[in-house]
């Protein structure tokens, strides 16, 4: 009993030892260093710069005139975004410095019309492929004639993906206004001021 | 009961990754510039006559009782666009209306009694609109009855600031009859300026 016993501790060994054995067959090792994870950037410009700008400044017009300028809009990032644009609410100002006509809370805002467009392919002109901007806070596109509204039913809107820029894309924003032939001397002295705000956003953040 | 604790632990480890999941939608990327203060300002067309607004008296200033042959003196209106726009043009009008003394024994139609005035100076800047007006009731002299029914308008414009006169000056004719007497006129100017 005891003989049996010593017999299959051996066994056991042995088995242990082939076991070991197994470590010393061939093997190879390679690796993959430097895996790099960068983030892009999504880098909205206006103007060149990352200050606001104004736009739009125009004095002393009267009924009949009209005229327009823009920005730039210039993705300067790695990564392509989506452009949303909105508006502050309409700041009026009578006239001051006692004019004939001036006084009341200030009616330009809602007799002076503009539009808003994105000037696509920059050709300072409403056309093909551009992106218009409609006072119902919807967007709409070339030949559609431009919609124009006054600034106070422009104010206090948004209009979410706009468009996609993608990296290094440039596009600008255009504003044109006309004050119509038939308003009347109300407007005289008064003024109307408006913010606009871009933000490109990676997409569907919607 | 072990069962029971380990779906537990599954299904908080489950809600914790879904509000990771959630919330890392906020760490997109944006970013956001501003057009500021983009502004329109309207501009003024403020017509002043003698610096105010309304009404500026020329010939009545005194009340003129005028005997026949005599002459109410040289009225001078100053006309300023007091605005910051451009006037294009001046229109300029003329009218009247019957004011007559309460004793007046013979009652003259106010077209009878304009037409006893004669006007010898009617000049808008350095431009004479005596010129412009024709001898309609053809009584042999430009009168103020000729000249309410002249179109004066299209004068020179007014620049912002800028100041331009009127001068009138009256005569009563001298073979008006006393039948005039105790009758007048109130006779209106009306300047318009244009954008």
């Amino acid at each position: 009993m005891k003989k049996i016993l010593g017999l299959t501790i051996s066994a056991l060994l042995v088995i242990g030892a082939v076991g070991g054995g197994t470590y010393a067959f061939f093997t190879d090792t390679e690796s993959s260093p430097n895996n790099t994870l960068t983030a892009g950037t999504l880098d909205l410009n206006i103007d060149g710069g990352d200050i606001g700008v104004t736009t739009l400044s125009v004095g002393n017009v009267a009924p009949g005139d009209s005229g327009g300028d823009n920005s730039t809009l210039t993705n300067s990032g790695s990564l392509s975004g989506e452009l949303d644009i909105s508006t502050s609410a309409a700041a009026n100002t009578p006239g001051g410095g006692g004019g004939e006509y001036e006084g009341g809370s200030g009616e330009l805002g809602a007799s002076a019309n503009i539009t808003m467009f994105i000037d696509v392919d920059q050709d300072s002109a409403w056309s093909s492929g551009d992106i218009g901007l409609k006072s119902d806070n919807t967007t709409y596109s070339h030949p559609t004639a431009l919609a124009y509204d006054t600034i106070d039913n422009f104010a206090s809107k948004s209009w979410n993906a706009v468009e996609t820029m993608v990296a290094t894309a440039s596009d600008d924003f255009t504003v044109l206004w006309e004050i119509p032939t038939d308003v009347d001397n109300t407007i005289q002295g008064d003024s109307v001021s408006v913010n606009v705000t871009f933000v490109l956003e990676q997409a569907a953040v919607d | 009961m072990a069962t029971i604790k380990s779906l537990a632990i599954i299904m908080l480890l489950l809600a914790v990754l879904s509000t990771n999941i959630t919330s890392g939608t906020w760490a997109l990327f944006n970013d956001d510039e501003a057009s500021n203060a983009d502004q329109i300002v309207s501009g003024t067309l403020d017509l002043k006559t003698d610096d105010e607004d309304g009404t500026s008296q020329t010939l009545d200033e005194k009340n003129l009782s005028l005997e026949p042959g005599e002459s109410s003196g040289l009225g001078v209106v100053a006309l300023k666009n007091a605005g910051s726009v451009v006037g294009s043009s001046l229109d300029i009008s003329f009218s009247y209306i019957e004011s007559d003394n309460i004793t007046n024994d013979v009652d003259m139609s106010a077209d009878e009694t304009a037409a006893i005035f004669e006007v010898i100076v009617l000049t808008y800047d350095v431009t004479n609109l005596l010129a412009s007006i024709s001898d309609d009731n053809i009584n042999g002299y430009i009168d103020l009855q000729d000249l309410a029914g002249t179109d004066l308008s299209g004068q020179s414009g007014l620049g912002a600031g800028a100041t331009k006169d009127l001068s009138i000056e009256v005569i009563t004719d001298n073979t008006t009859s006393t039948d005039f007497a105790d009758d007048g006129v109130d006779i209106t100017m009306a300047f318009t300026l244009n954008q």
